[in-house]
């Protein structure tokens, strides 16, 4: 317990100057304006107040992002491995697949609206899709940049199909399968404020939204310090779990 | 276990030409050791066998058969491992063994597994290890026990005792002619190596690639009745007459080679 803090003393002491930092812009100096930024006096009071709603936020968008974002996992990797193991499919595909991964998510919000009934189902295609390129992406470049050893040796034993997928060519392109889980993790959170935009009556974005269009700038603070915190805290469990499946590449 | 005849067989990596015109015929279970010099395309030759190349020209037959890519009758010990880093030492292994015989259970691919890293003289401790956490010569010995472990008629070994120190090297030589030796239908075992005595030690057959392009420059097959006796080798002063040779062989390739460059445009 004790080590774990001191490995976190860092992370601590710096989190602490800028805070303070912050505060002395805000509520001792007052060099910001004060009307957007609102110092730690008002927000502090803010976020306990709006703590019930953040937390009820936070379970309303977990079930925008979870779904949206295995969605995008399970598809991105085993379509990224699929076509990057066929030549032919990945030579006529790429050009599209750059073409597709360029386009703004937040364009096809008017789109997605269109085509989805509910606001629920549009919100969690505009996350899918943020999410979705990047693993795909990842997932064709690790497949396509594997070792060719490891493919030789695989062949030498007469590794096929799905052994050959689960045993040789998930675990060896995994290391940049998971750096484009992890870009699209935290895309998924800034399209997650961006559906929420629309038709949304709870989430942690919605919540800023919210109170932005009130002008009421200590909540959106607020607002902004949780999902700073949930972002931190979902990243540091993929890390966790990223750690176990990486053993074998981590130098320390 | 089986014959293999190397045709005439030419390779290129792009137009750069590796291998020309290397032919060899070899008797089911012999013992084939490769000499030469570095990069004069030791290593390519057993890729071709291996089936992870093709000839630009020539073929090869194994047990009259062409070969048409890799496969299980031919076990590979690449230069460097060639082990998966994400999985334990163990489980490298137990995977080889279950692509060539799936009747097993689990239970008696571990056995097998634990069985061949013992003869390659690894402490059970190392099954439960990532190729990462072993040292070279353990990473070498754990790629040869997988090797062993799926029992191939054919093995293509490339320069597999290169890392290891020399008891070691010594005991693994051994521990290979056993193999060999024992077996009613004995292996046929390409093995390339710098090591002359090596060779010595372990072929029926030696080979020497010259190279630019490489081919077979030299070679001796030993009488079918050969011994071999780590001990008697040295006194046996035919096998001195030979170990001259060879290097004598080998040194007058190096020197060409040299004259030739020499010679070339500046
Ligand atoms: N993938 C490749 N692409 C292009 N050239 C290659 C490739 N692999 C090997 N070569 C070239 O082929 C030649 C023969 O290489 P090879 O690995 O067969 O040599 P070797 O006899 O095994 O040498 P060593 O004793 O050092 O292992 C070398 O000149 C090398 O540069
Ligand atoms: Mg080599």
């Amino acid at each position: 317990m004790t080590r774990t803090i001191a490995r976190h003393a860092g992370v601590v002491a710096i989190g602490i100057a800028l805070v303070a930092g912050y505060w002395l812009l805000t509520d001792v100096w007052r060099v910001l304006d004060p009307f957007l930024f609102a110092g730690p006096a008002k927000v502090y009071p803010a976020f306990v107040r709006s703590l019930d709603k953040l937390a009820e936020g936070f379970v309303s968008s977990l079930k925008l992002l979870v779904p949206a974002y295995a969605l995008a996992v399970v598809l991105g990797v085993s379509l990224g491995v699929a076509i990057g193991l066929l030549v032919p499919l990945r030579r006529n595909l790429t050009p599209y697949i750059t073409a597709a991964s360029a386009v703004p998510v937040t364009l096809i919000t008017p789109f997605a609206i269109h085509v989805f009934s509910t606001f629920y189902a549009a919100s969690v295609c505009i996350i899918f899709l943020g999410a979705f390129w990047p693993i795909l992406g990842a997932t064709l470049a690790g497949v396509v940049t594997i070792d060719k050893r490891y493919l030789e040796t695989a062949a030498t034993l007469e590794i096929r199909g799905v052994e050959k997928m689960f045993r040789v060519v998930l675990p060896a392109a995994a290391p940049t399968i998971f750096s484009g889980c992890s870009i699209a993790l935290k895309f998924a959170f800034i399209l997650l404020t961006v559906s929420e935009m629309f038709g949304a009556t709870s989430g942690m974005g919605y919540f800023v939204q919210y109170y932005s269009d009130f002008a009421r700038f200590d909540m959106v603070i607020a607002g902004f310090v949780f999902m700073a915190a949930v972002l931190v805290g979902v990243m540091a469990l993929f890390d966790l779990v990223k750690k176990r499946a990486l053993a074998w590449t981590l130098n320390s | 276990m089986l014959a293999v005849t190397i045709d005439n067989v030419s390779f290129s990596y792009g137009d750069k030409p590796i291998l020309g015109g290397v032919s060899l015929d070899v008797e089911a279970g012999a013992f084939v050791c490769v000499l030469g010099q570095s990069g004069c395309g030791k290593s390519t030759l057993l890729r071709l066998l291996g089936g992870l190349e093709k000839p630009t020209s020539g073929r090869i037959l194994v047990d009259g058969r062409p070969v048409a890519g890799p496969g299980l009758d031919r076990g590979m010990v690449f230069q460097d491992y060639g082990l998966f880093p994400w999985m334990r030492a163990g489980d490298n292994i137990t995977l080889a063994v279950k692509q060539q015989f799936p009747a097993l259970s689990a239970a008696e691919r571990k056995a097998k597994a634990l069985r061949r890293l013992a003869d390659v003289e690894l402490d059970a401790d190392c099954y439960d290890k990532l190729p990462g956490e072993l040292s070279g010569g353990m990473r070498q010995r754990c790629a040869i026990a997988r090797a062993f472990a799926i029992d191939p008629p054919i093995l293509l070994m490339d320069e597999p005792f290169a890392a290891l120190d020399a008891v070691t090297r010594a005991r693994l030589q051994e521990l290979v002619l056993d193999l060999w030796q024992k077996e009613e239908q004995r292996k046929t075992i390409f093995f390339v190596t710098h090591d002359v005595d090596e060779a010595l030690l372990l072929a029926t057959d030696v080979c020497i690639l010259g190279q630019s392009p490489g081919s077979i420059i030299h070679r001796h097959v030993f009488p079918r009745d050969k011994r071999t006796d780590r001990a008697a080798m040295f006194a046996d002063p035919e096998m001195l007459r030979l170990r001259n040779e060879l290097i004598a062989v080998i040194n007058a390739e190096i020197v060409q080679l040299k004259a030739a460059s020499g010679a070339g445009p500046r």
